[in-house]
C-alpha cells in the first residue's frame, strides 16, 4: 500500500471504531517510515473529523463517539514518542463543571471532542470554585474557559463564573453549556458562546479563535 | 360534578378511564423541593423513610398535588447491587465514581438478582410508600419510579464505560441487563404490594442525546417490553417518562408498549405543534408535561398561570391531559409557581359536566 493508502485506511478504521486495525496500521505505518506527523494529521485526525460529522448528522451517538475518541487516543499515545516537538496544537481549553454541581459526564465528553480535535484540554474537574475558572485560564495561557452546569440551582454559579472571568481577564472567550442552558443566556450572562453537545463546543471554540 | 368535587384519586381514575374528571389533574413532580416542608436538609430527608413521607404528605397538604411520590432517588435498584452512594447537604446524592462496582467488561457476568425486600435503600422506599398509602392513599394515587435497566448497569460500571460496552461488549451488558431487569420487576412488585399504583419507568438512554434506536431497542427492547408487560401485570398504571427533547416516542408506544400515561421533554420530532401531539397520541396515551422544569424557576406566578392555560387548550380537550413538569420539579424553584400549576387547573381546567 502507498503511504497515503495506509493513512486513508487508518481513518477509515477509526470511521468504523476498528480498534486493534487501527493500532496495527498506526504501528506499521511509523514502521515503514511514514511520518509520525502525517500518521496522525492525515490518517487519525480526518477519520476523527468524519466521526464528528456523522455524530452531527445523527448517524452517530455518544457509544459511537466515545469509542472513536479513544481509539484516536490510543493510536495518538502510539505515535507521541515519535513525534519530538512536532506537535501543534489549536489552542488551550479550561473546561469545568460549577460549583455545586457534581455531574462530569457531559463534560468529560466535551473535553473528549477537545482532544480529538486538536486541542488541549485543562479538565478542572467537577464541583469547580468559581474564581477557580479566570484564576487558571490565566496562569495556564489558556485561549477559551469552557462552564458547564447541569442542575437549575448551579445557573447562578454559572453566571458567577462568566463574570469573574470577564473581571479578571477581559479578552478571555467564554462558552458556557449543559441541560438547563439555552442560547439565551449567552446574552443573558455575557458568554461568547452557546454549546449544546460536544461537536458543537468544538466547532464553537474552531469559530471563536478563527475570529 | 363541580370543579374540585372529585379526590385526587378519582380525577386520576377519571382520565385514565378515558373520561373527563372535575379539572385537569396536576403532577407537580416535587421531589427535592419538599425538603423545605420540614426545614430538613437534602441529605437528612432522602436519609429517612418516616422524614421523606413527611415531607411529601406536607408537600402535597401545601399544594395539592393529585399525586404522592414514594421516592429517594434513581439510584436504588443500583444501590441494592453494593453500589456505594454519597450524600450530600444540599444536592441529590450520587454514586462514588472513584468505587465503581462494575470495574470491567467481565464484572457484568458477575451481578446476581438479590432479595429487593432486603436491600436497605429499596426497603426505605417500600416503607415510605407504606407511609403514603396508609395515611393517605384513599384519597390520593400512590407513584414510584423505577428505573431503565440500563441507567442501572450505567450508575454500576460509569456512564462513559457502560455506553461504550453496549458496543464493544454488547453480550456482556445483555446479561446485566437480564439481571437487572429482574431486580427490577421484583422492585415493581413490591411496591404495588405497597399501595403504589403508578409505575413511573425512566427512559434516559432511549433518545438521540445518547444512543441508537437501534442500539438501545436491539440490546434492550425485549427487556423493557417483559418490563413493562409485569409492571401491567402486578395492575399498577405505568407512565413512561423520557427527559431528552428527541424521545424514540414511536419505539415507546408501537414497539415497547403498555404505557398509560406518556411524559416527554419537548415536542417529538414528528410532531409540528402541540395539537398536532395531542392529536397524535393523545388517543393512545394519557399526555403528562408540558413545563420544561428550568422554567418553573425561572418565570413568575402569573406567567406560570399564562402557560399553563395555553398548554391546557392545547392539550386537555376531552380529557387525557396532566399537567405538570416534564421532569422533576426545580428542588431550589420558587414553591408558588407549583401552587401556580394547581391554581391553573382551577381556574382553566374544569371540564365541563
Amino acid at each position: 500500500m502507498s503511504d497515503s493508502t495506509v493513512l486513508s485506511v487508518i481513518g477509515e478504521s477509526v470511521i468504523a471504531l476498528e480498534e486493534p486495525k487501527v493500532l496495527e496500521l498506526t504501528r506499521q505505518a511509523l514502521d515503514s517510515g511514514i511520518a509520525p506527523i502525517a500518521v496522525i494529521n492525515e490518517g487519525l485526525t480526518p477519520g476523527m473529523t468524519e466521526v464528528g460529522k456523522l455524530f452531527e448528522e445523527g448517524e452517530y451517538f455518544l457509544p459511537e463517539l466515545l469509542v472513536a475518541a479513544e481509539v484516536f487516543k490510543a493510536a495518538v499515545e502510539i505515535v507521541k514518542p515519535h513525534l519530538g516537538d512536532a506537535v501543534e496544537t489549536k489552542g488551550k481549553v479550561v473546561l469545568g463543571t460549577v460549583e455545586g454541581d457534581i455531574h462530569d459526564i457531559g463534560k468529560n465528553i466535551v473535553a473528549l471532542a477537545f482532544e480529538t480535535n486538536g486541542y488541549e484540554v485543562v479538565d478542572l474537574g467537577i464541583d469547580v470554585p468559581v474564581a477557580r475558572f479566570a484564576d487558571e485560564y490565566i496562569a495556564s495561557g489558556a485561549d477559551v474557559v469552557g462552564a458547564s452546569a447541569m442542575i437549575t440551582s448551579t445557573l447562578p454559579a454559572l453566571r458567577r463564573v462568566v463574570s469573574d472571568v470577564r473581571a479578571k481577564a477581559p479578552h478571555a472567550k467564554v462558552l458556557i453549556g449543559g441541560a438547563p442552558v439555552t442560547p439565551a443566556l449567552v446574552a443573558e450572562y455575557g458568554s461568547d458562546a452557546y454549546a449544546g453537545d460536544a461537536i458543537e463546543a468544538v466547532r464553537a471554540v474552531d469559530a471563536l479563535l478563527s475570529a | 360534578m363541580k370543579n374540585g368535587d372529585m379526590t385526587s384519586r378519582e380525577r386520576i381514575d377519571a382520565v385514565l378511564r378515558g373520561d373527563t374528571p372535575d379539572r385537569v389533574p396536576v403532577f407537580t413532580a416535587g421531589h427535592g423541593i419538599t425538603r423545605h416542608m420540614l426545614g430538613v436538609s437534602y441529605g437528612e430527608m432522602v436519609q429517612s423513610s418516616r422524614l421523606m413521607a413527611s415531607c411529601m404528605l406536607a408537600w402535597q397538604d401545601l399544594i395539592g398535588d393529585d399525586r404522592l411520590m414514594a421516592y429517594f432517588d434513581m439510584m436504588v435498584e443500583a444501590a441494592g447491587f453494593g453500589m456505594k452512594m454519597v450524600f450530600q447537604d444540599d444536592q441529590p446524592a450520587y454514586s462514588d465514581k472513584d468505587d465503581l462496582l462494575i470495574k470491567s467488561p467481565d464484572d457484568y457476568f458477575k451481578l446476581e438478582r438479590y432479595d429487593v425486600e432486603k436491600a436497605e435503600r429499596i426497603a426505605m422506599t417500600l416503607e415510605v410508600a407504606d407511609i403514603l398509602f396508609t395515611t393517605r392513599g384513599d384519597t390520593v394515587p400512590v407513584a414510584a419510579i423505577v428505573a431503565e435497566p440500563l441507567v442501572v448497569l450505567g450508575l454500576l460500571r460509569g456512564m462513559e464505560a457502560c455506553l461504550m460496552d453496549c458496543i464493544r461488549h454488547p453480550e456482556a451488558v445483555k446479561f446485566g441487563l437480564d439481571v437487572v431487569t429482574d431486580v427490577v420487576i421484583d422492585y415493581a412488585r413490591a411496591l404495588t404490594r405497597r399501595g403504589v399504583s403508578i409505575i413511573v419507568n425512566c427512559h434516559d438512554y432511549g433518545n438521540r442525546s445518547i444512543m441508537s434506536e437501534k442500539l438501545w431497542m436491539g440490546l434492550q427492547g425485549d427487556h423493557l417490553r417483559r418490563m413493562n408487560a409485569a409492571i401491567k401485570e402486578a395492575g399498577a398504571t405505568l407512565v413512561l417518562h423520557n427527559c431528552d427533547a428527541n424521545p424514540y416516542i414511536d419505539a415507546a408506544f408501537d414497539d415497547i408498549g403498555y404505557l398509560d400515561v406518556y411524559q416527554c421533554a419537548a415536542l417529538p420530532a414528528s410532531c409540528e405543534t402541540w395539537a398536532d401531539y395531542k392529536q397524535k397520541y393523545g388517543s393512545r396515551a394519557v399526555l403528562f408535561g408540558e413545563w420544561w422544569p428550568p422554567d418553573l424557576a425561572a418565570v413568575g406566578y402569573d406567567e406560570v398561570l399564562a402557560r399553563s392555560r395555553k398548554m391546557i387548550e392545547d392539550l386537555a380537550g376531552g380529557g387525557g391531559f396532566i399537567l405538570g413538569p416534564t421532569c422533576e420539579y426545580p428542588s431550589h424553584g420558587p414553591i408558588i409557581n407549583a401552587k401556580a400549576l394547581v391554581d391553573a387547573s382551577r381556574m382553566y381546567g374544569t371540564y365541563p359536566r
